[in-house]
């Protein structure tokens, strides 16, 4: 499978399956003497994520590259090559009864995919992202040069952490080849509790409630109802759902769903309201799989306030928040690329540009849309400054997935690009940054 | 370098009293906590805010004058020696904490600011910043970020990295930039590319830091052992049954004799190995933890365990802990701490080839340990008017790293590289590897000014600074 098989993409010339990291170096390296586009590939379960990419180039398959080459149950850390899938790392763990507290969009994905893309689940609130388990990584820059950043033990301070760049970054940077991270002890029990509301004014209530109170969820998310409806597939509601789930030892897990049903109760939730989930694992991978197409990040004390803003929005489409992270996800569904477009523009990008923390994130546009990827990433001004500069280095002929991901455009040449007009603070010339800047606003 | 014009230049963009450079000014700067390299710098400087942060880099840049940023100066690996006649930037004077919002769950503090002093201003609030390092009484958030400051409680909470949500930083072309703290979806993470990188990517000057609920309830056990094997034997075991204790502290002979003589805690001197185990968490659940934890204690031969009965104990029992180290003063003139990881189960190995490389180099080595973490921290101890116990004690560190790294681990888990370790990451790292960082660090500093010579060792900048004084 490759990423022509997911949708229309660009055109693959061929597709070369490495079988080491060496091998993959290699064919980089021939690709940048060339100046030929590389679109590295996993499974293809991702490859909606990004923006489109439209060069012709090589695929770069990683599916042979997928050894598990290290696994110390009792120092918690495994290393595993980037083709592994998902599942079967999480065989691996769980067979000595440990776990990667993440949510993955597809267990037929691969290691390396779910890192380039970098989208967590609701229960990032309570167990953290991707970052916060990969202790090291190898990867392979758009000059073939093969690198590892970070450690093979859970804690150190050697070095730069040039490996957080790679998460996320959809292979830009460099392509992830192996993986080392830090495994937990799988939790006993998981479970939560599903309220019933009548508007996102309530939510903001009952998780102001959550946040003075000691529990410690693990998640804490808000559905509109028919997606809640298509998840758990209870009974259909009208306004949002709140889920709050935690995860621990069997007695933690029922001391704090007994504190949160009492919270609730006392702040005027209808006992009827309240509704206990037992597959919480479950509602979390499906949650993380719902293929969203719009992220706005928004600080979390503010989301609610941002879903006032958005209005008729949160009524006309199917929406998830992570009320935790601060971050809405929405569907605008099947339209023509151009009304797709200006929905997103119209209705929410210019009512999120009013609220000032918030930040927006075209995470699928549908093929044809005319966003450029600074746009859709919704990278800030510094971000996008050290972001070109960066891309500069680790890939100077733009050749590792152009035109998906920010950062490339001045060696693209696309049109419109252009110096940057934010000088230094009156500083002198800058070599490192201004130089590789473009406008990507 | 012209460098009476640029004092001036910089008596003018801050103030004259915010400009030391005067000799007898400057003898207070010449190193931080590793003491065993000093250097004069050529000014030392305080600015109040990001804009004069901004001003002084841009003057230091337009001369390529090296500038080293400077907290609480408690760093162990030398990341402030300022080598090459270089500026000092204090960030102590930013010190104010301009946000605690609980619902975001997080801290918005300028870089000087004390560790202690947002632990005593979340007092109360329910939640605490995580990351406790030993020297957080001095310690400021700013050094934090620059060495991904760790401590006790990182086995079950993480190292700062974990902690930062965004960072605003003076890059080397002076530029103030921000990045986070609200995450975009699938949008990098700058900030934590920052953090660790010990003033060579950018000077901190604020941090919006997360916020950790307080665990409901704290157990806290002593437990002492005829030999070390069987403190090592019981971390595993602990780690082996899927608990993730808060933390597990790790002290030898040597040490425990030190802090006796110092606090008078009422450890016996006959004990090889003291291990302190914290667990936290909701109460149900601690009682069976704890149940297990002292069964595995017993399993492995611990001779004593000690719960502690209240706050206050639980307070005494971290008190010897985080001020053993102080308490080494007691033993020898002078003492260097080392900071080494290797893989948790390789703990036993690695205590055993400190105690032979300690006889082998005739010094003498007592240790402390984040065992759960694998961190260890041989205390090597030497009389600096000796200068082949110097040698002695520096060879049986770069003897103890190598050997760290001969077991997958790392030259430092949470004390940085600075300049005492900058030779050891070619050991550690491919050129390649090297390489990368480098790339990466040029985005930041283009003028390589930004404490140069640390961190990576293959640059000009230092050269032969990291040698002991003269």
């Amino acid at each position: 499978m490759n990423v022509a098989d997911q949708r229309p993409g660009p055109k693959l010339l061929a597709t070369h399956a490495p079988r080491s990291v060496d091998e993959v170096a290699e064919i980089v390296r021939c690709a940048a003497e060339r100046g030929q586009a590389v679109y590295p590939i996993g499974a293809g379960t991702q490859a909606d994520v990004g923006c489109m990419p439209r060069r012709p180039g090589i695929g770069l398959s990683l599916a042979a590259l997928d050894r598990l080459i290290d696994y110390q149950p009792d120092d918690m850390t495994i290393t595993v090559e980037a083709g592994m899938k998902i599942d079967r790392l999480r065989r691996v763990l769980a067979e000595r009864g440990q776990w990667l507290p993440l949510d993955f969009a597809s267990p037929g994905g691969t290691v390396g995919g779910a890192l380039a893309v970098g989208l967590c689940g609701p229960r990032r609130f309570g167990f953290g992202g991707w970052a916060d388990y990969v202790l090291g990584l190898r990867a392979v820059d758009g000059q073939g040069n093969e690198f590892f950043s970070g450690a093979k033990v859970v804690k150190s301070a050697a070095g730069l952490n040039v490996h957080r760049l790679l998460i996320g970054s959809l292979g830009s940077l460099a392509i992830i080849a192996e993986a080392t991270l830090m495994v937990r002890p799988r939790p006993e029990m998981q479970a939560g509790l599903a309220c019933r509301l009548s508007d996102p004014a309530a939510a903001d209530r009952l998780l102001d409630a959550l946040s003075r109170s000691r529990l410690t969820p693990s998640a804490a998310d808000l559905y509109s109802g028919a997606l809640w409806e298509q998840l758990s597939g209870c009974e259909p509601t009208v306004g949002p759902v709140l889920v709050v789930g935690f995860a621990g030892a069997a007695a933690d897990v029922e001391w704090m769903l007994d504190g949160l049903r009492q919270q609730w109760r006392e702040a005027g939730v209808p006992f009827d309201a309240i509704e206990r989930v037992e597959q919480f694992d479950a509602l979390c991978e499906a949650a993380a799989a719902w293929p969203a197409e719009v992220g706005v990040a928004v600080r979390p004390s503010r989301l609610c306030a941002l879903m006032a803003r958005l209005g008729g929005v949160m009524t006309e489409l199917p929406w998830q928040a992570r009320a935790g992270d601060g971050m809405l996800l929405l569907r605008v569904g099947p339209r023509t690329p151009a009304v797709w477009e200006s929905f997103v523009r119209d209705r929410i990008m210019a009512p999120t540009a009013e609220e000032p923390s918030a930040r927006v994130a075209v995470i699928r546009p549908p093929e044809g849309s005319a966003f450029a990827p600074s746009e859709a990433w919704g990278f800030s001004e510094d971000e996008t400054v050290v972001w070109t500069a960066l891309k500069e280095k680790f890939d100077p002929k733009a050749i590792l997935n152009p035109g998906r991901f920010p950062g490339a455009i001045a060696a693209a040449g696309a049109p419109g690009a252009s110096p940057s007009d934010r000088p230094a603070t009156d500083g002198p010339a800058t070599p490192g940054i201004s130089a590789a800047t473009t406008a990507g606003r | 370098m012209a460098l009476p014009e640029l004092i001036a230049e910089l008596r003018r963009v801050l103030s004259p009293d915010r400009v030391l450079h005067a000799p007898s000014e400057l003898a207070a700067y010449d190193c931080d906590a590793y003491t065993v390299v000093r250097r004069r710098p050529t000014a030392v400087v305080f600015p109040h805010d990001p804009a004069e942060v901004s001003a002084v880099v841009t003057q230091c840049a337009q001369r390529r004058v090296p500038l080293i940023p400077r907290g609480a100066g408690t760093g162990l690996a030398g990341g402030c020696v300022p080598i090459d006649g270089a500026v000092v930037l204090m960030l102590t004077r930013l010190n104010r904490i301009l946000e605690i919002n609980l619902r975001d769950r997080w801290a918005l503090v300028e870089a000087g600011v004390p560790n202690l002093q947002l632990a005593r201003a979340l007092a109360g609030t329910g939640y605490h910043y995580a990351p406790d390092p030993s020297s957080q009484g001095a310690s400021t958030i700013g050094g934090n970020v620059a060495t991904n400051a760790g401590g006790p409680h990182t086995l079950k909470y993480g190292v700062t990295v974990n902690h930062v949500l965004g960072l605003e930083v003076v890059l080397g072309d002076g530029s103030v930039r921000r990045f986070g703290p609200v995450a975009g979806a699938g949008a990098p993470d700058i900030s934590g590319l920052i953090v660790g990188s010990e003033g060579r990517m950018g000077i901190v000057t604020k941090a919006w830091v997360r916020l950790t609920p307080n665990p409901h309830e704290f157990r806290t056990f002593r437990a002492i052992y005829g030999d070390v094997e069987s403190a090592t034997r019981t971390v595993s075991r602990i780690i082996a049954a899927g608990i993730i204790p808060a933390a597990m502290e790790l002290m030898d002979r040597g040490i425990i004799g030190a802090v006796e003589d110092a606090y008078h805690f009422g450890f016996s001197r006959e004990a090889e190995a003291v291990l302190i185990i914290e667990i936290d968490g909701p109460p149900p659940g601690l009682d069976r933890q704890q149940a297990q934890i002292l069964e595995l204690c017993a399993q492995c031969g611990a001779q004593e365990v000690l719960a502690a009965a209240d706050p206050a104990m639980r307070d005494a029992l971290w008190k010897c802990r985080k001020m053993a180290v102080g308490a080494v003063g007691r033993l020898s003139p002078s003492y260097f701490i080392q900071d080494g990881v290797v893989p948790r189960t390789q703990l036993p190995h690695i205590l055993r080839r400190i105690a032979e490389v300690a006889a082998a180099n005739r010094v003498r080595i007592v240790n402390v340990a984040h065992a759960g973490d694998g961190n260890v921290h041989p205390i090597i101890l030497y009389d600096d008017a000796d200068p082949e116990q110097l040698r002695r004690a520096l060879r049986a560190g770069e003897e103890l790293l190598l050997e760290c790294i001969a077991c997958g681990g790392s030259v430092t888990a949470e004390h940085g590289i600075g300049i005492e370790k900058r030779e050891f990451m070619s050991r550690q790292y491919a050129a390649a590897d090297l390489k990368a960082m480098q790339r990466t660090a040029e985005v930041f500093d283009p003028f390589e000014i930004l404490n140069p010579g640390k961190l990576l060792p293959d640059r000009t900048a230092g050269a032969g600074a990291g040698r002991p004084n003269e």
